[in-house]
């Protein structure tokens, strides 16, 4: 482990001003992604700023219009054990409760599931082993061993919760010495060097993640593809959330993730609108996610297999909206 | 620089205060700083369960968790006495092969006993699921498991 400073701030506004005044520092919230990447020389701070103490960062609460926002210091565990979640949004509820294992769900947070660092097999090593390749372009090299090129990143962003959270429209509220909320969707770039390339200045906050009301009928899930059923990161997640009146479909979205660096919204969705989810609607929506994501080598798993897999997943998640899609 | 911090926390009961550099793990803070060595040091990056404790009564990592950010009670297998129903199920069920990730196991299921309710074999086999033993006794774990918590 690196040697670095640690601060301890109480509040939200003494976090960002200790964040933009130290230099090479970083945030820790609940460390399960932060301290193995520090133990890899992944990154090199020299201050961490905890956000473990600071107040009214966890909890959920659940407003009158059916809005939920959740603390981004919540851990996983308890946003995968909300009633509120459940109710309301139970691909979110599904997808924190399918994060790692029970000790990483205890300590990890919801707001460090957002801001999780995109993975890649020639990333997530040691020195030693990053080293040996002359490195990557995500981190002290120049070559992206993936696709072969200069110009682009391609590590995955693998958080489970992430996909969910973009199906059911969340925002993320955001501090930088101004509060202001932003689409989640909008944190996340087409260039895997995430802490770089996201769309926030480095030294804000996230303070919380909104779950906007769903619409009447709500039904959402969330599956994940993994080698164990415990721990994995995913090699392919899959989040849809869908509104039925009756029967028929009135309201349609999908979303992949640990596919490349940006969650991938998918297109032609609306083509379920009005149906029963049959089976050859179901079909014909499972071909098109196939058609629209490629995988690369970049995380455990073949591609090929992993394509396969979204096509897999996505007729799953579709036979289970039609069925439920209630979080168990 | 202000490198080393005081950790100031309650161990097995007892309030332990020591003056450690701010990178030091709560795991290496109980092996190095207080001689406790029943946690384990296994992959070191929070993928084997070996090093799991309790804090505030819930399982965590220690060898991911900063000992200066640690604010509740920690709880070792040291604190836990031979009696304990999990350890004798242990016993009974020789559950225990090499032994290396027992301790591990044993703290995430006392922070399962802790949760209350009386949880069925799947709900076990997902609580487990972080906890790695290399030599591959499962079984005997999770029948020494739904033993003690009521389900053998």
């Amino acid at each position: 482990m690196p040697e670095f400073e640690v601060h301890k701030p109480q509040s939200v506004a003494e976090a960002l001003s200790l964040r933009s005044s130290l230099p090479d520092a970083m945030y820790i919230a609940g460390g399960t992604d932060l301290l193995p990447n520090l133990k890899h020389h992944l990154h090199a701070p020299k201050h961490l700023v905890s956000l473990a103490a600071v107040q009214g960062f966890v909890g959920i609460e659940r407003s009158d219009d059916g809005t939920l926002r959740i603390g981004a210091g919540t851990p996983l565990q308890m946003v995968a054990d909300s009633t509120a979640v459940r109710l309301a949004a139970p691909a979110l509820a599904m997808a924190a409760g399918l994060v790692a294992g029970p000790q990483h769900r205890n300590m990890g947070t919801l707001g460090g599931n957002v801001m999780l660092d995109t993975r890649c097999l020639f990333y997530n090593q040691t020195h030693h082993w990053r080293s040996a390749l002359g490195f990557c372009l995500k981190k002290e090299g120049t070559w992206c061993h993936v696709v072969g090129s200069k110009a682009t990143c391609v590590a995955a962003q693998s958080s489970d919760t992430v996909p969910a959270l973009v199906v059911l429209g969340a925002r993320l509220a955001v501090d930088d010495g101004a509060q202001r909320e932003i689409p989640l969707e909008d944190l996340y770039a087409q260039d895997g060097r995430f802490e770089e390339a996201h769309s926030l200045p480095a030294h804000a906050l996230i303070t919380a993640i909104i779950v906007p009301p769903q619409p009447p009928g709500h039904r959402s899930v969330y599956r994940k593809v993994r080698t164990r059923e415990a721990v994995d990161f995913p090699q392919v997640g899959v989040a849809i959330a869908a509104a039925f009146d009756g029967p028929l479909v009135t309201a349609l979205s999908a979303c992949v993730g640990a596919v490349l660096p940006k969650p991938r919204v998918l297109k032609g969705f609306e083509s379920g609108l009005g149906t029963a989810l049959d089976d050859a609607t179901i079909e014909a929506l499972a071909e098109a996610a196939f058609k629209q994501v490629r995988p690369q080598r970049n995380i455990h798993g073949d591609p090929a297999w992993r394509r396969h897999m979204v096509r897999v997943e996505v007729r799953r998640a579709l036979q289970e909206l039609r069925s439920t899609g209630r979080a168990s | 620089m202000n490198d080393e911090l005081v950790v100031a926390i309650e161990v097995n009961g007892e309030t332990v205060r020591r003056l450690v550099p701010a990178s030091r793990t709560l795991l290496e803070f109980l092996r190095v700083d207080l001689g406790l060595t029943g946690s384990k040091h296994g992959c070191d990056v929070g993928d084997c369960g070996a090093c799991t404790v309790l804090v505030d009564g819930v399982a965590r990592l220690s060898c991911i968790t900063l000992a200066v950010e640690v604010r509740g009670p920690v709880r070792t297998i040291e604190g836990v006495p031979a009696d304990d129903p999990i350890v004798a199920a242990f016993d009974r069920h020789l559950a225990s092969q090499c032994g290396y990730c027992t301790p591990g196991f044993v703290m995430n299921l006392i922070g399962v006993r802790e949760d209350g309710g009386a949880p069925d074999e799947e709900a076990l086999r997902n609580a487990l699921g972080s906890n790695l033993c290399r030599c591959t006794g499962y079984t005997r774990i999770l029948d020494a498991a739904k033993d003690a918590l009521g389900q053998g």
